[in-house]
């Protein structure tokens, strides 16, 4: 069985470790590094439950093998805020879901945050449209969208009335 | 009740949006779901499962796959020692039972039934070997199409069900034959309620743990029922139910789905206990879409009597039911409930309903989110549109004509349920105001005059909820001694959000802080029964039990605090974390000094047992049914037959609210699967019965990109069927969306005189109806 | 459902690559974003026995956008979103930031390649029609640095068929540069639902002169057949005239007429997907007119 040796920079630390060559970044993430907030609903690219950052682009991470990241900078959901923190020192994006009830069962969630998180990145102030369009990628079965559209629109105001960008960097 | 009353308190959170409790785990990634719970030594199965829709099984050969590295083991049913056949209809004459092994020994009855399970010590290594179980098959003639299959010259599935029947039921109330004599007109309707997948993001999966010593089985199970799913999977495995421990982790969506006992829940389990090593299976997409249940899949056929002001006087139904390969407990009553709910919001006198349930060579039909309903919701709210467009009537005026009246409640339909209760002229004069319905007529008809294909459709729904009496639900509360609160609730959540409302009733009876309530639930070690998480129930049922629990263990807090105080006869207000003689908040104590008193036994009243917990069992005076009008407009463009929604209002009535948040959000989620079943969903087998829709690029659900803001409002009108006086919420969008759609697409389209008679509606179908009027 | 075992090598440069691809013969698949090789492979549709990586070749060998006096030159590595994004591209080949921006989702752009994505050559893929109309040329290397030129017109060849060769690698797309003024292109696409893949796609590129008569007019659709269907007829029609609704009406029964076979499926059949062909055919080209007459304009 072919093996590969994989170093990812996941959520501002270097671990490595040995895993078959067909891992993928989802497996990896999952079952080596014991971060089980990345998701797996699909395996085809579908569903976005598994979407992670990878050098500062969101990708669905059941797309990419393990081997492909060697060397990258991964941002999970896990490294979203800032550890042993409670909820007043969530991401302004997760506590804008908590507060607009963007979310219901919970499974779609960490992918849906981390597809907010590369817009207002890109974008601080989109329009209802273009959150529409950014989170087209993330299927999500409880909440028909539109308490997750509001949680980003506010995500959005609250992060540019403080420090714009600055607020939305981990 | 005993000298010292029990004060009625300030409602100060029911009533109230709160934030969820469980909200900071599921946005930090800390929620836990099936698939991250790894255990020592766990093993990994994966299923052999059949390429054929329809086959007899000869010979499995598992040598080969027993020789891979990392391979445990290949059980087949020959080797699922001392178990029974799945669960299907006992003693009912009228129904065709189906015995059905665990594992597909002798048939194999749909694509992608389990024939054999393999342990291995790795994922990979389990799926790797499975093309090495070597299974012979002779092919046989499957059975696809309904219609093809009622006929006496079929294939048919079972050997033993001719025709392909399941059942075949025939109800009648009332005089229909005079009623359909008395008729001005007589409008046929035929339908086709398609095939669909309850599609949860999160799929189904089981981790069983064998543990020798004591003899005693876990089950981790993505379930909506966990005692339920206990009791079944024991007696599959003929064991005690007292030796298996069911726990339902955080569970990502079922919406009906994952409230039945599958094939690969008991297989895992023997498997643990034949190895004695924990055992995990998580289901892949591919497999979800081909063996979880689905759902809906009716033909349906409707005849009303009508009079020529639209007053309906006679309505005759016909529902061929897809069951699938097998006959389960519940696709046996989902078409019930179709015939039960078929008259809907309409006082009609004269009802009459026949239901085939037929066998095909496809997985079987369950229940998905309003499981029924939203088939007889389809059905009524479809004809009646139908119905207004052959009389030249408005979809309103003829609603109103035949609404059941409120002072007519509680109302006995023809099909023998009782409505609670109803204002459904109110809830409809109110969703006209709030969509500003004239407008939106003045904005259509400005639309047509321009060549635009503008239509508004209109859908008054009802349902049935708050399953049910003699079927009801169980909650506890526990106040520790330091002074903690935590509920033990029955029924257990996929997302709906249990916990907050039921803190927010605890903290209002309790007058404590949502901070000092803990709410637990999805573990049969910690309650004596709960029941599934169904039928829109969990409010009404769960409520209500926490409600009376809550009761209880303020009864007795008050008892003790008043002895410890010295009082008789005095009424005692819990607010603010104090408990208090009414009107005088110097002389009371605090919350947790009653409940460090309540654990000493010379402290609390002669005669009282110490501690406080209390538990209730809670049934209904009666099922409860909610309503409302929700309205839609869309856009057909003509040249592509894309449909476009460009508005929809939504205003139910479920009676009380506890957490008005967590209401709309249900409401949001509800509408856009009706929607989904609308526009794009569908469970598409070819002729040999293989699935062509197992991927989510193939079987498709909406994304946040083509959807409109819903609109929501309600009105108010409680149920006298529970003491917190709410109705349920969970599938009321689902059973409106779908007709609504329809209706609307189908006005858009009305200078085409066309009937939508199928969905989703794709571009294709929807261009075919519009070139196919010429 | 999971993927099968194969050995991995993650070439440093493109000639390792190629020497990888020769050595490993047919077994061997190169991946570049994996959009959509890697979802294949998770459903068992794809078994690769070897996989070569180009991610970890040095990006900027290609991964790039250049210019030079004639062509605009896209590397095969760039993404999607790069494409989307570039203000060359933008500038130089509207018709393809148009395209990459109705590809999929987000994450898809993030990750997916052009080069990926044409190599794959799904007939919905969304690059075929707007590469094929604007006479983009692929260049391939093989390991013996020979390097060949293919015409996006010979460059498709079948349902995930390509002209490459076993042992050549595409590295780079060029699209030839036009005058800024008086060229107009467009890509519209009807998707089965929204990020899905084309029931139809059409690109159509119009030059025309100073008096508004055309010099050229393409219409390229995908999603129609198992290759790229070039209308042929509105190119040689076309020329010298004066592109008026009647004439776009006529292209219109052109494209009816050039779309044989159509392929169906369980979101269109193919009478659908002939109609659809010709109500695209006739957006695209509308567009792409309405664009070629904005005066000044730097459309092409």
């Amino acid at each position: 069985m072919s093996r590969v040796m994989v170093r990812v920079r996941v959520n501002g630390a270097w671990k490595e470790a040995e895993v078959d060559t067909r891992t993928l970044l989802v497996d990896l993430l999952r079952e080596e590094f014991m971060l089980t907030g990345t998701h797996i609903g699909c395996l085809t690219g579908n569903c976005g439950a598994c979407t992670v950052m990878m050098d500062d682009l969101s990708v669905k991470s059941c797309t990419v093998l393990a081997a492909q990241a060697n060397g990258a900078d991964v941002l999970t959901i896990e490294g979203l805020a800032p550890k042993d923190s409670g909820t007043s020192n969530l991401h302004p994006i997760q506590q804008a879901f908590i507060q607009h009830h963007g979310l219901q069962c919970g499974f779609c969630t960490p992918g849906m945050i981390l597809s907010a998180y590369q817009l207002l990145m890109r974008n601080p102030k989109p329009t209802e449209e273009e959150i529409r369009v950014s989170i087209a990628g993330n299927l999500c079965r409880c909440t028909g969208y539109q308490n997750i559209l509001k949680a980003i629109s506010a995500a959005s105001e609250r992060t540019l009335q403080q420090s714009g960008k600055r607020a939305l960097r981990r | 009740m005993s000298a010292v009353q029990v004060a009625v308190t300030r409602k100060q959170l029911v009533g109230t949006s709160q934030k969820r409790m469980e909200d900071p785990k599921f946005v930090s990634g800390s929620g836990r779901y099936i698939d991250d719970i790894k255990l020592p030594g766990m093993l990994y199965a994966a299923f052999v499962r059949s390429p054929h829709a329809h086959a007899r099984v000869l010979k499995i050969d598992a040598s080969k796959a027993l020789k891979q590295p990392g391979v445990k083991a290949v059980l087949t049913n020959d080797e699922l020692k001392g178990i029974k056949n799945m669960p299907t209809v006992e003693d009912e004459p009228e129904t065709v039972a189906t015995p059905r092994p665990v594992l597909a020994s002798k048939e194999v009855n749909y694509a992608g039934e389990a024939v054999a399970l393999l342990l291995a010590e790795s994922k990979y290594a389990a799926e790797d070997a499975l093309e090495l179980v070597e299974v012979e098959y002779e092919p046989l003639d499957p059975v696809h199409d309904l219609e093809a299959a009622m006929k006496a010259e079929s294939a048919k599935v079972h050997d033993y069900a001719p025709s392909n029947l399941s059942y075949h039921f025939v109800y009648e109330n009332g005089d229909v034959e005079g009623a359909f004599r008395q008729a001005d007109e007589v409008v046929k309707v035929d339908l086709v309620n398609q095939r669909i997948h309850p599609l949860p993001l999160e799929p189904r999966g089981v981790i069983a743990s064998y543990d020798s010593g004591n003899d005693l089985l876990t089950i981790w199970l993505s379930t909506q029922d966990p005692h339920g799913m206990r009791n079944s999977i024991a007696d599959v495995l003929n064991v005690p139910a007292a030796k298996v421990r069911l726990i339902a982790p955080d569970v990502g969506g079922g919406f009906g789905c994952k409230g039945s006992m599958y094939p690969e829940d008991v297989a895992v389990s023997y498997a643990s206990m034949h190895v004695g090593r924990p055992v995990k299976w998580v289901e892949s997409r591919r497999e979800n879409l081909l063996t979880t249940i689905h759902g809906r899949g009716q033909k349906q056929h409707a005849e009303l009597a009508v009079r020529r002001d639209g007053r309906i006087l006679g309505l005759k139904i016909k529902i061929v039911s897809d069951a699938g390969a097998y006959t389960t407990g519940l696709n046996v009553e989902i078409p019930k409930l179709t015939y039960k709910m078929g008259t809907g919001v309409y006082d009609i006198g004269a009802y009459m309903a026949e239901i085939f349930s037929i066998f095909t060579n496809e997985v079987p039909q369950e229940a998905y989110r309003g499981a029924g309903r939203p088939e007889a919701a389809y059905l009524i709210e479809r004809s009646m549109n139908i119905v207004a467009r052959k009389l030249r009537l408005d979809p309103v005026k003829i609603r109103q004509v035949n609404f059941i009246a409120k002072d007519k409640f509680p109302f006995r339909t023809p099909s023998g349920y009782t409505y609670d209760s109803g204002d459904y002229h109110g809830n409809l004069q109110k969703a006209l105001e709030v969509s500003s319905y004239e407008r939106l007529k003045a904005e259509q008809r400005e639309a047509r005059e321009l060549g635009r294909l503008v239509g508004i459709g209109l859908v008054t729904w009802v349902e049935v909820c708050g399953f049910a009496p003699g079927f009801g639900q169980t909650a506890a509360i526990t106040v520790t001694k330091t002074g903690d609160v935590i509920i033990t609730a029955g029924g257990h959540p996929h997302g709906q959000g249990h916990a907050t409302p039921l803190a927010q009733i605890v903290a209002d009876e309790l007058g404590v802080d949502l901070s000092k309530i803990t709410v637990v639930h999805g573990d049969t070690s910690m309650l004596p029964w709960s029941s599934v998480t169904a039928g829109s129930r969990s409010a009404p049922l769960t409520g209500s039990a926490v409600l009376l629990s809550a009761r209880k263990v303020r009864d007795k807090m008050s008892k003790i605090a008043a002895h410890k105080l010295g009082l008789k006869d005095a009424k005692l207000a819990f607010e603010g974390g104090k408990i208090f003689p009414n009107g005088d908040g110097g002389k009371g104590l605090t919350f947790e000094k009653v409940a460090d008193l309540a654990y000493d036994g010379e402290k609390i009243p002669p005669g009282m047992e110490p501690t406080l917990f209390e538990y209730t069992a809670f049934s209904p005076a009666n099922y409860t049914f909610p309503f409302g009008t929700h309205i839609a407009m869309v856009e057909v463009e003509k040249e592509t037959g894309v449909v476009k929604i460009l508005k929809y209002f939504a205003t139910d009535d479920c009676g009380k609210l506890i957490n008005p948040m967590v209401v709309e959000g249900q409401v949001h989620g509800g509408v856009v699967q009706g929607i989904g079943q609308a526009m794009i969903e569908e469970i598409v087998y070819d002729d040999n019965g293989q699935l062509l829709t197992s991927t989510l690029a193939d079987y498709v659900i909406p994304s946040a990109e083509s959807l409109v803001e819903i609109v929501w409002n309600r009105t108010e009108t409680p149920t006298y069927a529970n003491p917190l006086g709410v109705k349920g919420i969970g599938e009321a969008g689902t059973i409106a969306a779908t007709p609504v759609i329809v209706n609307a697409v189908e006005d858009a389209l009305s200078p085409y005189d066309v009937t939508v008679e199928r969905m989703p509606l794709r571009s294709d179908y929807v261009r075919s109806l519009i070139k196919g009027s010429g | 459902m999971m993927n099968k075992p194969f050995d991995y090598f993650a070439p440093k440069s493109i000639s390792e690559a190629v020497s990888l691809l020769k050595k490993h013969g047919s077994g061997a698949k190169l991946i570049a974003g994996g959009q959509s090789l890697v979802p294949l492979m998770n459903l068992g549709l794809a078994a690769p026995r070897q996989i070569i990586d180009l991610t970890h070749i040095k990006k900027d060998s290609l991964s790039y956008v250049k210019l030079d006096k004639d062509s605009l030159m896209i590397g095969s590595m760039t993404t999607h979103s790069a494409v989307e994004n570039s203000p060359q591209i933008r500038r130089h080949c509207r018709i393809l930031s148009e395209t990459a921006m109705t590809i999929a989702d987000v994450q898809v752009r993030n990750r997916g390649t052009i080069g990926g994505s044409v190599c794959h050559a799904d007939p919905a893929g969304d690059y075929l029609a707007p590469l094929v109309a604007v006479d983009a040329e692929f260049r391939a290397i093989n390991p013996k640095r020979k390097v060949r030129t293919i015409s996006a017109d010979k460059f498709f060849v079948d349902i995930f068929t390509t002209a490459l060769k076993r042992d050549e690698l595409l590295t780079e797309i060029r699209v030839p540069k036009r005058p800024s003024t008086r060229n107009g292109s467009a890509y519209v696409k009807h998707k089965y639902v929204e990020g899905g893949f084309a029931i139809v796609g059409a690109a159509a590129v119009v030059s025309v002169n100073k008096d508004g008569i055309c010099d050229r007019a393409k219409v390229v659709l995908s999603g129609v057949s198992t290759r790229p269907v070039r209308v042929d007829m509105i190119e040689k029609e076309f020329r010298g005239e004066n592109l008026d609704e009647r004439a776009i009406e006529e292209a219109g029964r052109i494209v009816r007429e050039a779309v044989h076979d159509p392929l169906s499926d369980i979101h269109a059949s193919a009478d659908y997907r002939r109609e659809m062909a010709v109500v695209f055919a006739k957006r695209a080209l509308r567009l792409a007119l309405a664009r070629s007459r904005k005066t000044g304009a730097q459309h092409n």
